[in-house]
């Protein structure tokens, strides 16, 4: 069977080794090189590789940024020098990490490995990459890339397999879950407050009673979330 | 520091001196009885104020103490002070005690020197203690600041080998075996003399900023090899005489590496660091300035414990006297040292 791979890492001589030990299985095709994640994930999507050797140090956009904003689930080998993103990836089961330097022998292992999962989605993987970077939150909108950090947003809402993060200024669509979306927050800031609404505990002002069983959390400028009854519970130890 | 009459605010001390003036005052007025053949009732009356009135003044002691210590100016002079706030205190309290209850000659002689010896033993009592305190404090600061120095120390020496920056070495290594066997040698010597360099200069105590920048430019041209010529530049410019300053070692070595791992790594395009040093009198100034990743990369910032350890080294070994100054504008991100100037003439 023919497959396809991407190379990336910001090191030449790393992305050369690749291809070095990529000699030994003639049938795998190298269909791309890439030096940031920026460009890895536009040549994701442009060449939809079966493969992904993935760098995760890189200038811009990190390896786990890029898996997170491609949604990529499968077919990914991570290359790194950090044994301690590893040891986060072996524990969830969620792919192969090839530690830097590797040998020939282990690098064919790992393959391996990747070619015998390659059809299934790796359910890990996105978990690791939720819990990437709680600093920053990234969303691409058309060809343009967003990053926000957690201050600026207000509320997180669900709608279908999106998510719509509210900002004062404006409101960005997110493919993820919410329930993925809030795995890579602070809990002590967001809290989801409602089955399909997250809200931002700093930019909470008060919450306001509306009829018998509706409550509303009144959020900085004025917009108005709905609380459930779960919510309030959840809520609730956070105010004080 | 904090008056000691405040202590007064809370119940449990006021109640506590309350009781002792209540005890201090029937023993002085048992002894009106019983001496003087006064009756109980005018006894305490002319007691108990007194006690009290005493009792707020004699906290004063403490704050004397603490703004005069025994030990400021000669001996005697202290010493002399403290007779005569003594006295002052007993001539007030015996003054009181004549306008209030005109006593007989007799008590009122017994009544000052018994107020004024009790102020000047709360005096010697006060200034005894905090001299004390002020030892114990000195001693702990000794000891912090010698904790601090200890672990700046080996920081640096766990520092002098960054596994990370080893391992992507042997991999750009085994890379260039397969295609280039003469860089792939010349890396690893390259590699090898940098640590055996490493451990070489951080056996001394000072070395001169000349042999701290050729260290530094050889741990620059391994990650050139990394990151590509044109990815990595290094600028170095030295105004006469500044390379003969000397300085411990390791000092800049850390700032240049994060200077690549945070400016140059988290950028596509790379960048040039550059390396200005020069000597302003009794003073050496170093400014190492990288520009900042694109908006973008933001996740190429460190979390600063390299600065912070490089602070702290300043810390315990010029003890305040060193400087390390951080700017980021205009997209670039700038360091700057500022050491005591010490060299070997």
């Amino acid at each position: 069977m023919r497959l396809t791979a991407l190379l990336v890492d910001d090191e030449a001589l790393a992305r050369r080794l690749l291809r070095e030990f990529l000699k030994a299985h003639p049938e795998i095709e190298i269909v791309g090189e890439c030096a940031d994640g920026e460009a890895a994930l536009a040549a994701i999507e442009a060449l939809a590789p079966d493969l992904l050797f993935l760098d995760i140090q890189m200038p811009g956009l990190s390896g786990l940024e890029v898996l997170g904003l491609s949604g990529r689930e499968h077919g990914v080998i991570f290359t790194t020098a950090h044994e301690a993103h590893a040891l986060r990836a072996f524990e969830l089961h969620a792919v192969d990490y090839l530690l830097k330097p590797f040998s020939q022998a282990r690098f064919d292992r790992a393959l391996a490995q990747a070619r015998k999962l390659l059809p299934l989605a790796t359910p890990g993987l996105q978990q690791l990459v939720a819990a990437g970077n709680p600093q920053r939150i990234l969303v691409r909108d058309r060809q343009q890339l967003h990053v926000l950090s957690p201050e600026q947003v207000l509320c997180v809402e669900a709608q279908d397999d999106y998510v719509c993060i509210h900002t004062p200024e404006r409101s960005l669509l997110k493919t993820q879950t919410l329930a993925e979306f809030e795995a890579g927050l602070d809990p002590l800031r967001f809290v989801r407050v409602h089955r399909s609404w997250l809200i931002n505990l700093d930019q909470l002002l008060q919450l306001e009673r509306q009829g018998k069983d509706q409550l509303l959390a009144v959020l900085r400028g004025g917009r108005k979330v709905p609380v459930s009854r779960a919510g309030y519970e959840r809520i609730r130890p956070l105010l004080k | 520091m904090r008056s000691v009459y405040l202590l007064l605010l809370r119940p449990a001390a006021l109640l506590g001196l309350l009781a002792a003036c209540a005890l201090l005052g029937g023993l002085l007025a048992g002894a009106l009885v019983w001496l003087a053949g006064w009756g109980w009732a005018a006894a305490l009356g002319a007691t108990l104020p007194l006690v009290l009135f005493y009792a707020l003044l004699l906290p004063s002691a403490w704050e004397l103490s603490r703004a005069l210590p025994l030990a400021r100016g000669r001996a005697w002079q202290g010493l002399a002070r403290y007779a005569v706030a003594a006295l002052l205190v007993g001539g007030l309290c015996t003054l009181l005690a004549w306008a209030w209850l005109e006593p007989a000659a007799p008590l009122a002689a017994s009544l000052f020197a018994l107020a004024s010896g009790g102020y000047l033993l709360a005096l010697l009592a006060a200034d005894a203690l905090q001299a004390w305190a002020g030892l114990r404090d000195a001693e702990h600061r000794a000891e912090q600041a010698q904790a601090r120095a200890v672990e700046a120390e080996l920081l640096m020496l766990r520092n002098q080998v960054n596994p990370h920056f080893l391992f992507n070495c042997l991999n750009s290594i085994s890379a260039l075996t397969s295609f280039d066997a003469a860089a792939a040698r010349r890396m690893t010597l390259a590699l090898a003399q940098y640590f055996r360099q490493t451990l070489a200069l951080t056996q001394r105590d000072w070395i001169t900023l000349d042999e701290e920048l050729i260290h530094c430019r050889g741990y620059v041209e391994i990650e050139q090899v990394r990151f590509g010529e044109e990815r990595l530049r290094f600028d170095c410019e030295l105004a006469d005489g500044a390379g003969a300053a000397l300085l411990p070692p390791m000092l800049l070595q850390p700032l240049v590496e994060n200077a690549v791992k945070h400016g140059i790594a988290a950028r596509s395009e790379g960048g040039t660091l550059s390396l200005r040093a020069l000597r302003q009198g009794d003073w050496l100034h170093v400014q190492l300035s990288n520009p900042l990743a694109s908006a973008a990369g933001a996740s190429g910032m460190g979390t600063g414990t390299g600065l912070h350890n490089v602070r702290q080294r300043l810390l315990s070994l010029y003890a305040g006297q060193a400087r390390l100054t951080l700017r980021s504008e205009a997209g670039q991100f700038d360091v700057e040292i500022t050491l005591p100037w010490r060299s070997e003439s």
